[in-house]
């Protein structure tokens, strides 16, 4: 595969970006901003929140093509945020994962066992021939199985423990019933930690607390929750609602949600929510889109505003309940193809795929913070 | 009774009269449809929740759910709570209503539009008030949601074919519906396209989606699929 590294700068490299015709202010997106109220509870949003105006930074966002169009897609980040990966076969090379550093564009092989990466991106989980979860150290090749029978394992953070689920297929989907396993990196020390309904685990925390929706034996409603399995104790963050696009904050202290289609016709929580799971505040978002974490409290939103020219980058700080607008879809076009993009672990960047080219690009964000330094 | 055999008589009928000839997979143009709700899309309207083509859902169901489709995905899922209205995403005349064969129950509506493309709503809460040959126009509403599991609560959700006059083929709903996808997606599927690693390219975007034969022999039975045809990956 022949790679392009070109960095355009200004309106031509805008051009590019977007398909024709290029935005004018008369085509652009509202500029009426997305707010964040905290809340105790869950709760409906105060109308009275007073618009939030984009402010100009000293850092302005830089958009810049990463690979020829048509290379690949669903890219992720190296645990560095040095190289964006992603599964492809290069002209007269295997099929593999590959990694192309985006200060270099050089191109590397990072795997060619295809397969999960760990958070620390030192093992791979994929299903081997004889359809076992193995696990194998990239550094030290050394491969063991591990007791899932053949199911995917989700990493713990720490990179201490491994879980996975095993569910029923039959029946409706909120009536499904699913055992979360979890066990040490190397398989042993297997043990049961806990059954729902309805639902199942959506990630680790941390080392010793899990995220899970679903219902337990005996309770009458789903719910989100925290659950320690040191300790055998949960903490509910939300009971009695539809909860789906669950993401995790680095660290573990923030999730975002959104509750969506209650079946009960009840919308007044529907929407986007961020929570502690610490027993601190939750935010109600006015917004609705695709949502990522850059770092430990901020989460990045490209907010749905259908037939705007350009999608935009809209941040909120759930440590501060600070908002921000970080691109403004005038200086800084750009379209994601069908949510292809993720943020960089350093938090100062991310990759997309381009709805215009089908070429993976970056969108420089600038060092984190200065947005909120320059309100 | 005999009414009801006389509308299928006139509807099969219908459909034979038609030249053999497969359509085009694109129409010529701009997409000719629109959305088939009224409302915009949020967390408490809809929004989609399985793409067109050769989804994952698509590939671990492929023998089941979707094997006489050649094991894709040959519709759109709109999720939307049961009882949301479903309009017309274009001008035509009603071709069927409530026609099992054609599967997503329980219960089904399906237009012959002007420009000889057809459109299967499926999954409909109520049998359909419409007869054969009604007139019905774009934004008109022709039903509402319902849930294939009979419940509401678990996977309530509008099936939505673009097919040819023949009903053989079905087609990608990006190419005729005129809608801002990639905004769409944005609030969308969680999971994304199946990769077949022997070309892992083919089939990864909303528009490079084939097309679909029924009957016809299944499109992802990969020998290296990824994720694997197992859960949790």
């Amino acid at each position: 595969m022949r790679l392009t590294a070109v960095v355009l700068t200004g309106l031509v490299l805008a051009a590019c970006a977007v398909p024709p015709p290029p935005p004018t202010v008369a085509e652009a997106p509202s500029l009426e901003p997305p707010t964040a109220e905290p809340t105790a509870q869950p709760a409906a949003v105060d109308p009275t929140t007073p618009p939030l105006l984009p402010t100009p930074t000293p850092f302005a966002p830089v958009l810049s093509q990463l690979t020829e169009s048509g290379c690949c897609t669903e890219p992720i980040w190296s645990p560095d945020g040095q190289q964006v990966r992603f599964i492809d076969q290069p002209a007269d090379e295997p099929v593999g994962i590959y990694g192309i550093d985006i200060d270099t564009r050089n191109l590397e092989l990072v795997s060619q066992q295809v397969g999960v990466l760990s958070p620390d991106g030192r093992i791979l989980a994929y299903l081997n021939e004889d359809d076992e979860t193995t696990l194998r150290d990239l550094e030290t090749d050394e491969e063991w199985l591990v007791p899932s029978d053949g199911r995917g394992v989700l990493f713990s953070p720490d990179m201490q423990r491994i879980a996975w689920s095993i569910s029923t297929i039959s029946g409706g989907f909120d009536e499904r019933q699913t055992i979360v396993l979890a066990s040490d990196l190397r398989g042993e020390a297997a043990q049961e930690i806990i059954r729902v309904t309805g639902g199942g685990l959506l990630g680790w925390l941390d080392g010793s607390r899990m995220l899970i929706y679903g219902q337990e034996p005996g309770e009458a409603e789903r719910s989100l929750f925290v659950y320690h399995i040191e300790g055998d104790e949960r903490t509910n963050l939300v009971t009695g609602q539809r909860i789906r696009a669950v993401s995790i904050a680095p660290g573990g202290e923030w999730v975002f949600y959104a509750i969506a289609l209650n079946p009960d016709g009840d919308t007044s929580q529907e929407g986007f929510w961020v929570s502690s799971t610490t027993g601190g505040p939750q935010y109600r978002l006015d917004i609705v889109g695709s949502a990522q974490w850059r770092d430990e409290h901020r989460l990045l939103v490209i907010p749905l505003e259908l037939d705007a020219p350009s999608h935009r980058l809209w941040q909120f700080n759930a440590a501060t309940g600070q908002s921000s607008i970080l691109t403004d879809g005038i200086d800084t076009p750009f379209r994601v193809m069908a949510n292809n993009w993720r943020v960089a672990p350093t938090g100062d960047r991310i990759v997309f795929l381009n709805a215009a080219d089908e070429a993976l690009w970056l969108l420089e964000l600038g060092p984190i913070g200065l947005e909120e330094d320059a309100q | 009774m005999i009414k009801r055999a006389a509308a299928i008589l006139v509807s099969t009928l219908a459909i034979l009269a038609v030249t053999p000839t497969v359509l085009a997979q694109t129409p010529p143009g701009d997409p000719p449809f629109r959305l088939p709700f009224a409302e915009n899309p949020g967390p408490s309207t809809w929004y989609i929740v399985q793409h067109y083509g050769s989804t994952r859902t698509a590939y671990v169901r492929r023998t089941v759910w979707y094997g006489s489709g050649q094991g894709l995905h040959f519709g759109v899922d709109f999720s939307a709570r049961c009882g949301t209205e479903v309009v017309a995403i274009g001008d035509g005349s009603i071709l069927k209503v409530d026609a099992p064969e054609h599967g997503a129950g329980p219960h089904n509506l399906l237009i012959l539009h002007d420009n000889g493309f057809v459109s299967l709503y499926g999954h409909l809460r109520d049998r359909p008030r419409f007869a054969p040959f009604t007139r019905v126009e774009q934004g008109q509403v022709i039903g509402v949601t319902g849930d294939p599991d009979l419940t509401c609560s678990s996977r309530p959700h509008l099936h939505l074919e673009i097919r040819d006059r023949s009903l053989f083929y079905a087609y990608n709903p990006v190419d005729f519906i005129d809608a801002d996808w990639d905004s769409l997606a944005l609030f969308g599927p969680s999971s994304g396209f199946q990769r077949d690693l022997s070309d892992p390219g083919r089939w990864q975007t909303l528009h490079d989606q084939p097309a679909v034969q029924f009957g016809a022999p299944l499109l992802n039975d990969f020998r290296t699929p990824w994720p694997p045809d197992r859960s949790g990956w």
